[in-house]
């Protein structure tokens, strides 16, 4: 009886391992798949000194690049190089030349805040498309400290501390940025560099001067590096788009992820035609 | 008004067909001489339908003539005896053990087994046993309730091994799960892969997914009736089952004869002990605690009170520098349920019961690392009082009911708090807590129209209270059998459905972590129409059941949310939920064989299901993501001998749809320092992933019967052909050349399993 039981107990065991190793079946292949539709995406940014650049590339195939690519090369096969684009404001036309690689510019542009600029691209390969966006006031912050945290349990963070004063009597949407500016980084995180990004709406403070102290999670920082934090003044539409890329940060299992139909203010295209200028700050860590 | 006044006229015309009757009386036995409560009577050619009494006794009044009466019970001969009824008439029915089922017995009270579906109003109803469950190769071995529906036609599963239902095209939210009357809101174990219903309590299953009587309401697609086991023990017994997921047993003790008795149940996963023993952590397990005391203080009274316990719990604490700051993980939650039930049979024909239950389910998360802490809770409580009253003139096949249903829902749907730098990421935050009640009065007849039509008609009108904000929704109840023959006939439903309960879950699968959430002042109660048409016949000879059954759904206010929502610790949920519409048809078959060597089942259904909301899809219709064109199954058990039978399970089932990332673009990160990668979706839904199909097998060996100890193996395997059923899609890329590719991974490949029951 003794022997049955120790045979019942050494089989059980031998099932419940082989229940545990057991295999897991080969994924399988996909015969077929639909395609995205080929359009042109812009991407543009004002530099301060009233520059404006405009990247202009094409969108691309699941299959065609993922984080581990090539940036250089991507950028190469997805740039949009025979494009007429016209930047059209109050002060009249611009036609912007291509610099390099999808990437158009103009210097020296008389950007009046609180004014709507057009945006046209005809390109004979990928189409034409056009865009809209009003020239954000430029918001500076008042305050601003950073600095190293050591919270006790081996971890250094970046501690940032700032003010700035909201403007009176209009709806404003501020996004602040912290980013290593290392060479190494830069050059590495060329493809989703992964700032951390705060987004902030007036609602509580209209008017009023705002102060926030936020570390930076979950970052580990050493004395010498330099990091770069920016105050972007910033239309709601932009605001919402970036709202949702955060909220999906945490999507990390794709097949139990939600689509997500990421908004545009490109008519015919994808991306956004952004008019603000950041107030960036850097900080070298003691 | 009009309602009234039809149902006088059909009272009146009731006294006139009295007169030509006679009155036939009997006492349903069984070989040992002891009475069967609730033995199911039928009367051919009237298709005159009655149920024993709780001493098995019974009294129809019918027109005089040569007649057929059927008595079935489960587990035992169906006995079939030709009488020439001229008056009032005595008569005892002495009912066998089945010779196929003299291993194990069970007890169905319900009068609706597939025999006598045939002769009833209902559509869409099938019902399950313990003995139909536990003899089917399953996941791991651990017989399972959910998994077995998840074989009958109209439902369809969701993610691979989960215990999520999709019933004619609904949401897997819309099924009211109840356990002896009080709703069970998380119905799994195992982060959704085995349900919480310990197989060895179940006496008899009733899945409802259309055709709903009246006294039922609350989800629009389905109703799953758990009962326990309720009958008086008449001596001590014992069974329990070892398996490689989970061990279970079961005891049931008399306390007075006759009068009183408990049975408690219990079941608990060791893998994680098991994992332990080979070196290994693996700080999880579940457990379930079920009970029931019953009592009979008189053959009028029947008092019913069970509870169900049940937790998973995970406890991770990783300190992988041995410096006891490591990270520490906990994740509890848990059913429990309590439920009385008293049942009262007046002097008269009249028979009553009223249930009170409390139910709850919660969930706790909590995460600490170094000064940081998550806690995740979420918690939902119900009271509800339920009463029915109900009338039958067997003689006459007609019967009515009436009852009230008033149910107290107190949610916290979803709590975070975070501290330390973690808060910078996810600030605390908490939904608002919700008081909502459910009231809902009930009526409906079942009369004759003739000898071949017989009609349930019923009316529910049902409302939600919450914030001061009321809903009602009448919802009208019909369905009637046209009898082809004795063992045919046609069969037409109509149900209208409100639901005030929605859980808040990803589309794609759901977790123990969903959120319930009530209907507010935005979000409406879900609606539906369903209409279903059904030919059935019941083959005596052969003892097979046959169903053709097609419906058509349409639904109103479903639930979805805002395109890119992340519900992953979200507390603001409620301003991103949306409201749209769906429909959804098909064709549904069963040909199912309860008796004999040979048993099982053949399902297969043909379906359609579609969603519409104005936020999603450019306001295009688009398939559910369990729009599952083909849906079938093979299921067989044979008995091989007195002590061996093996069973069989293939599967087939077409792809789910999924929204895969089909292209991507990039734009200037905010900082200026690279490029974002943005993805971009096919249409909702667009893609149809690879179909699915499985086979398992398995094989028991048995003791001898007539021993006191009789035991079992049960061996076989799960997928025995190793394919994956695709979960969803990822991109994988080649390690040689970089390249990149879609692949369908699927979860569980060839899985053996062991298991060994006894009883005594």
């Amino acid at each position: 009886m003794r022997n049955k039981g120790k045979l019942a107990i050494g089989f059980l065991i031998t099932g419940m391992l082989s229940f545990l190793i057991s295999c897991l079946p080969d994924p399988l292949e996909v015969d077929s798949m639909p395609k995205a539709n080929a359009e042109i995406v812009v991407s543009t940014q004002i530099v301060p000194d009233g520059s404006l650049i405009v990247l202009l590339t094409r969108t691309f195939g699941a299959l065609e690049a993922s984080d581990d690519s090539d940036p250089e090369e991507l950028l190469e096969f997805i740039s949009v190089n025979d494009a007429l684009v016209i930047l059209e404001g109050p002060q009249g036309r611009d036609t912007l030349p291509l610099l390099r690689n999808g990437v158009y510019g103009g210097s020296f542009i008389p950007f009046a805040e609180g004014e709507k600029y057009n945006l046209y691209i005809n390109s004979a390969e990928s189409g034409e498309i056009s865009a809209t966006t009003e020239v954000k006031r430029t918001v500076d912050f008042s305050k601003i400290d950073a600095e190293l945290f050591y919270n006790g349990f081996g971890d250094t963070l970046a501690q940032i501390t700032y003010t700035f004063n909201d403007a009176p009597e209009e709806k404003n949407w501020y996004m602040i940025n912290v980013q290593e500016v290392e060479r190494e980084d830069f050059v590495e995180n060329l493809l989703n560099p992964r700032a951390f990004t705060i987004l902030l709406a007036d609602d509580e403070f209209n008017g009023q001067a705002y102060s926030e102290k936020f570390r930076v999670f979950p970052r580990d920082y050493e004395p010498g590096d330099t990091i770069a934090v920016s105050l972007s003044n910033i239309s709601e539409e932009y605001y919402q788009f970036m709202k949702l890329r955060i909220d999906n940060r945490f999507t990390f299992v794709e097949f139990v992820s939600e689509p997500v139909d990421y908004p545009s203010n490109v008519a015919g295209g994808k991306g956004y035609f952004n008019l603000y200028v950041p107030d960036v700050e850097l900080f070298v860590f003691e | 008004m009009v309602k009234i006044l039809t149902f006088v006229l059909f009272f009146l015309n009731s006294l006139v067909l009295l007169a030509q009757q006679a009155s036939l009386s009997g006492v349903v036995k069984n070989s040992g001489g002891e009475f069967l409560p609730l033995a199911n009577v039928l009367i051919l050619p009237d298709s005159t339908i009655a149920t024993a009494g709780n001493d098995g006794s019974f009294t129809v009044y019918t027109r005089k003539g040569r007649k057929e009466v059927i008595i079935t019970y489960t587990g035992l001969e169906t006995v079939h005896r030709r009488i020439n009824l001229q008056a009032d008439t005595v008569l005892t029915f002495v009912m066998t053990t089945k010779v196929s089922e003299l291993r194990e017995v069970t007890v169905n009270a319900n009068r609706y087994s597939s025999e006598d579906i045939v002769q009833s109003t209902r559509t869409g109803t099938t019902t399950l046993t313990q003995l139909d469950i536990n003899g089917i190769p399953v996941l791991g071995g651990e017989a399972d309730l959910i998994k077995t529906l998840q074989l009958l036609p109209g439902t369809v599963r969701g993610v691979e091994g989960s215990s999520d239902l999709f019933v004619r095209g609904g949401a897997a939210d819309q099924n009211l799960v109840l356990l002896d009357g009080a709703p069970i809101y998380n119905t799994s174990h195992l982060f959704g892969f085995l349900s919480v219903f310990n197989p060895s309590i179940l006496d008899n299953v009733e899945a409802i997914n259309g055709g709903f009587p009246a006294e039922y309401g609350g989800r629009l697609s389905s109703v799953l009736n758990i009962s326990t086991n309720a009958d008086l023990a008449e001596r001590t017994k014992a069974s329990g089952d070892i398996g490689l997921i989970a061990s279970r047993i079961y005891v049931e003790q008399p306390l007075v004869k006759n009068k009183a008795s408990f049975w408690i149940a219990g079941r608990r996963t060791y893998i994680d002990q098991v994992v332990r023993a080979i070196g290994e952590e693996l700080p999880y397990f579940f457990y379930d605690i079920n009970g029931k005391l019953i009592l009979q203080p008189s053959s009028r009274n029947k008092l019913e009170f069970s509870f169900y316990d049940g937790e998973d719990i995970l406890d991770i604490f990783r300190d992988r520098n041995n410096d006891g700051d490591g990270f520490l993980t906990s994740y509890v939650s848990g059913n429990t349920s309590q439920s009385f039930r008293w049942a009262h049979s007046f002097k008269s024909e009249w028979k009553s019961s009223l249930s009170l239950t409390r139910s709850a389910y919660r969930y706790n998360i909590s995460n600490s690392f170094e000064e940081n802490t998550l806690v995740a809770l979420s918690d939902i409580e119900d009271y509800s009082a339920k009463t029915i009253f109900r009338k039958e003139h067997e003689g006459m096949n007609t019967a009515f009911q009436f009852g009230a249903d008033w149910i107290r829902h107190s949610i916290s749907p979803s709590i975070i708090n975070t501290t330390g730098t973690i808060s910078e990421l996810l600030e605390s935050s908490a939904s608002r807590g919700k008081l909502a009640h459910e009231l809902a009065l009930h009526m409906q007849k079942e009369f004759p129209l003739s000898q071949a039509w017989l009609v349930n008609a019923g009316f529910r009108m049902s409302a939600g209270l919450v914030n001061g904000k009321k809903y009602f929704v009448p919802e009208p109840r019909l369905s009637m059998r046209y009898a082809l023959s004795k063992d045919q006939s046609l069969k037409l439903s109509y149900s209208r459905m409100a639901q005030y309960m929605h859980r808040i879950s990803n589309s794609a699968v759901t977790t123990p972590t969903d959120v319930w959430y009530t209907v507010t002042d935005e979000i409406a109660p879900q609606t539906s129409h369903q209409i279903a048409a059904a030919w059935q016949r019941f083959i005596t000879r052969q003892k097979i059941f046959i169903s053709a059954e097609t419906y058509y759904k349409t639904m109103r206010d479903l639930i979805g949310y805002e395109e890119g929502t992340n519900l992953f610790f979200n507390t603001d949920f409620e301003s991103k939920l949306i409201q749209g519409s769906g429909r959804a048809y098909g064709l549904e078959f069963l040909a199912r064989k309860e008796t004999g060597r040979f048993t099982g089942w053949i399902s297969y259904t043909l379906s359609w299901s579609r969603r519409h909301f104005e936020e999603i899809n450019d306001g295009q219709w688009f398939p559910s993501r369990y729009d599952r064109r083909h849906n079938g199954a093979i299921v067989t058990q044979y008995s091989i001998g007195k002590r061996w039978a093996a069973s069989i399970v293939w599967e087939f089932i077409s792809g789910a749809r999924f929204t895969p990332v089909v292209g991507q673009y990039v734009i200037l990160a905010p900082t200026l320092t690279g490029v974002d990668l943005i993805p971009l979706y096919s249409g909702i839904n667009q893609v149809k992933l690879a179909d699915s199909h499985r086979l398992d097998a398995g094989i028991k060996f048995m003791s001898k019967t007539g021993k006191k100890f009789q035991w079992q193996w049960f061996a076989g395997v799960y997928n025995s052909y190793n394919r994956a059923s695709p979960v969803g899609m990822i991109i994988e890329q080649n390690e040689d050349d970089n390249s990149l590719r879609y692949l369908q991974p699927g979860l569980f490949g060839l899985l053996p399993f062991i298991s060994y029951g006894f009883k005594f």
